[in-house]
């Protein structure tokens, strides 16, 4: 069962390559959040706040006062769009660190560098 | 440091590990350097725009009518139909969009409050399952640009005939003076409505799209910025 061990050892290795990866991109998910998300989620309060108040000011009538609130209510959508393609890349980066400390453990038990 | 080598271990780590090599793992599109170069050419284009845009509200020459507007939505549609392109090409097509996305929004329209929630559209539009979500947000351009398109209707001259512009198209420079506005009142009007979709906000947060920038292309700007940011951490992430 030796080739049961060093596989054994090989995923052990990864597991602990994926962890490192996952706090990695953890970290940068969580600085996506703050340097793209928020601050646009932020101004689409500032925007229909400002639209609110053009309303009620008159400086616009209802039919564009809805336009412009709809056209900001695009802009979460656009969000969270981005938000779950960074999480995407994220798992794949994850993902991908297991593979590589898999295969190199992997070839280091081969001995060659099979991979 | 190699272990002892017997034929039927070797054989057996070579099956997995070819095995593990067929397993390679490509949720997203890879890192292109020209839908980011085409995104931020058009950021940077739109911004432009806007600030023009900003200076001509009540004017002609913010009119939709007025063929240089036409001519810079129809270059943008252009461009946003290229980079479509481009992206669903390098889509791996594996990731569940929608799905993902569906589950997200509902979590962020819980916090929205009902009276916006009446008047919002759903913030889950028709994704493909086929399509990744960056495929999706480069598909958004073009809403965008309807977006800014929609915002111009507030900045028509209506005193204007139709036919001034058909002029203009035809002859910019001999095209005489259009018509003053019937009254201040009239012209006052416009300037408010238009100048309400270009107006830049102060309070509006540095880091977001439309900072410096109006209204109008506040969507169109935030969908270009996501595009560039996601490609510029695909490419960090591929010399990781």
């Amino acid at each position: 069962m030796a080739l049961l061990n060093d596989l054994e050892a090989a995923a052990t290795k990864a597991l602990a390559a994926g962890v490192t990866s996952a706090r990695a991109q953890g970290a940068a998910l969580a600085g996506d959040f703050e340097t793209l998300v928020k601050p646009n989620l932020d101004a689409i309060v500032v925007q229909v706040a400002a639209i609110t108040q053009d309303r009620i000011d008159g400086a616009i009538g209802d039919d564009q006062a809805r336009d412009d609130l709809s056209s900001q209510f695009d802009r979460v959508r656009t969000e969270a769009l981005a938000m779950v393609e960074l999480s995407e890349l994220a798992a794949q980066t994850i993902v991908n660190a297991v593979l590589a400390a898999l295969k190199s453990a992997i070839n280091a038990a081969v001995g060659v560098a099979l991979l | 440091m190699g272990l002892p080598r017997r034929p039927g271990r070797t054989v057996g780590i070579a099956i997995v590990t070819l095995t593990l090599a067929a397993c390679s793992v490509h949720l997203v599109a890879p890192y292109s350097a020209d839908l980011k170069q085409k995104a931020s050419a058009m950021q940077a284009e739109v911004g432009t725009w806007d600030l023009t845009m900003r200076t001509a509200a009540g004017t002609i020459a913010a009119d939709p009518r007025n063929p240089e507007v036409t001519a810079a939505l129809n270059k943008w549609r252009g461009e946003a139909d290229a980079m479509l392109t481009l992206a669903i090409s390098n889509d791996p097509g594996l990731a569940h969009c929608g799905q993902m996305l569906q589950e997200m929004s509902r979590g962020i329209q819980q916090h929205v409050p009902a009276a916006l929630n009446a008047a919002a559209p759903p913030t889950t539009g028709p994704t493909s399952p086929q399509q990744g979500c960056e495929a999706q947000l480069v598909a958004d351009i073009a809403s965008g640009i309807d977006d800014v398109a929609r915002a111009l209707k507030y900045c028509r001259v209506g005193w204007v005939p139709d036919s001034y512009f058909t002029n203009l198209a035809q002859n910019r420079t001999a095209a005489a003076k259009p018509d003053a506005a019937p009254n201040a009142a009239v012209q006052r009007e416009v300037d408010r409505s238009c100048d309400a979709e270009f107006a830049a906000q102060p309070q509006t947060p540095t880091l977001a799209a439309e900072a410096g920038h109006g209204r109008a292309v506040a969507a169109l700007l935030t969908t270009l910025q996501a595009i560039v940011y996601i490609e510029t951490r695909k490419a960090a992430a591929a010399t990781n």
